[in-house]
């Protein structure tokens, strides 16, 4: 079960994220998460709480990120766990995303 | 003197029963020893309508003598307090009409809510979503032989084998593989992994199948055949709201028998694992996945083999239903491959026994 908490800070947002990020997420990550984190300077994504990500919640995540950062959103993402971080490096995301995406 | 406590208890105990004679639900209820104490109209209805005899299932009588062996021993666990809830969903076929219902059984507890003094039985018609689910049944097993029968034959010949093998974690599988003799000593083999699973990977895949001999008989060589799968995916699948970021990974060789060689290209796939003679090789991923980048750079790889060489190409869904990082999931394939020559039939039997949590798909290649 996927949830996720907002802390904000003038124009910084951090959300974190706790569960496993897959295709029963597609309503949160585009019809709550992306609506409520547009129009903040910068969003940090903890996800130090999200032990599996399969490719549809990869595809959601790309598509969180891509969607702030369309609308002038830095985006970072922190605390990834060393075998989520496994499958990220083998699609390439923080190639596609942007290395300095990943922080910490 | 009227008692207002006693007019108060009255009156609720009136609103009650409205309430239960004007569900449309059949309900009754029973007490510790299956004697029904309460029916409303639609429950006496339904008996009258189909035939049955209103005695039999009315106030007064035993609901346990008219029902089966196994439904009496689900309602008296939740008379014992062993469940809070027992559904059965059953046919009951009218002559002329296809019928299926759902009974519910809830505990009745006493006023103090301490005990259970009894159970509420409703009956619910749920035939329109019994009719909905064997449609789709019907359209989803369709779909999965139509799927079924697009998968290759084996390559079988003397200097080279090529199977495949794949189990869909829903009725139909997001995995592909194919295979295409190029020529008298070159063959191209692919697996993919398309994103997510169930209806909609497995007609992504449907549509990536009718494409992938031309593209693979055509380009023929690895880097080609990933820049045009990628330029299809750019052009036919990511408009619209949800495909933005639809992808797939892959695995695409080919196999020089004369050459001995394997050239190949990974797009985010778990890398191939090899083993010719007794060195061991990963054929492991330089490249992003299908359909993320308009523009990727290409970084193919090549492997020399000299003596009898065993592959084995499979998608994530394999590890992952063994609770296995990707790379602990190479070191454990090595290791298997060394137990029988024939590598098709070994992982054919572990992937069978696994508790599947997505597709899974696996080809084996030998050639000498």
């Amino acid at each position: 079960m996927f949830s996720y908490e907002i802390e904000q800070e003038s124009e910084r947002a951090k959300v974190t994220f706790e569960g496993d990020l897959d295709i029963d997420c597609t309503e949160t990550i585009e019809d709550e998460l992306i609506p409520a984190l547009t129009g903040y300077k910068s969003v940090i994504i903890e996800f130090g709480a999200v032990e599996f990500v399969d490719s549809s919640g990869m595809g959601l995540l790309l598509n969180l990120v891509q969607s702030l950062k369309d609308e002038g959103v830095s985006v970072y993402i922190r605390r990834v766990r060393e075998e989520v971080m496994e499958v990220f490096d083998l699609l390439q995301i923080p190639e596609i995303l942007g290395r300095h995406t990943f922080v910490g | 003197m009227v008692d207002p406590g006693n007019v108060k208890g009255k009156c609720l105990e009136s609103i009650t029963d409205n309430i239960i004679q004007s569900m449309a639900h059949h309900i009754a209820v029973i007490d510790q020893q299956g004697d029904i104490l309460i029916v409303n109209s639609a429950w006496s209805d339904y008996t009258r309508i189909n035939g049955g005899d209103p005695e039999e299932t009315g106030v007064g009588s035993n609901y346990f003598t008219v029902s089966d062996r196994e439904t009496v021993r689900k309602i008296k666990t939740v008379l014992d307090g062993t469940t809070d809830r027992v559904v059965v969903e059953y046919p009951c076929h009218a002559p002329r009409e296809k019928r299926w219902f759902a009974m519910n059984v809830t505990p009745l507890m006493d006023f103090n809510r301490n005990n259970i003094i009894g159970a509420v039985i409703t009956h619910m018609d749920v035939t329109d979503r019994k009719l909905l689910e064997l449609r789709q049944q019907k359209d989803l097993d369709m779909a999965k032989s139509i799927q079924k029968r697009v998968v290759l034959e084996p390559i079988e010949q003397e200097n080279i084998t090529v199977k495949g093998f794949y189990l869909a974690s829903d009725q139909l599988s997001g995995d592909l593989y194919a295979w295409y003799k190029i020529s008298s000593h070159q063959y191209g083999v692919i697996l993919l992994d398309i994103m997510g699973h169930g209806v909609t990977a497995g007609m992504m895949s449907m549509a990536i199948r009718s494409m992938l001999e031309g593209i693979i008989t055509d380009e023929i060589e690895p880097g080609k055949v990933y820049l045009k799968l990628n330029e299809q995916f750019h052009k036919f699948f990511k408009s619209g709201r949800g495909y933005k970021n639809f992808f797939c990974t892959g695995i695409y060789m080919l196999i020089d028998t004369d050459e001995k060689s394997i050239s190949y290209i990974n797009a985010g796939h778990p890398g191939a694992v090899g083993l010719s003679g007794n060195e061991s090789f990963i054929l492991s991923s330089a490249n992003p996945p299908i359909g993320l980048s308009k523009e990727p750079d290409v970084k193919t790889g090549k492997v020399q083999v000299s003596e009898k060489t065993k592959l084995l190409l499979y998608t994530d869904g394999f590890t992952d239903s063994m609770n296995m990082r990707l790379s602990d999931g190479e070191s454990f394939i090595l290791q298997e491959m060394h137990l029988n020559d024939d590598i098709h039939e070994h992982f054919e039997k572990i992937v069978s026994d696994l508790n599947r949590k997505d597709d899974i798909a696996i080809v084996s290649v030998s050639f000498e």
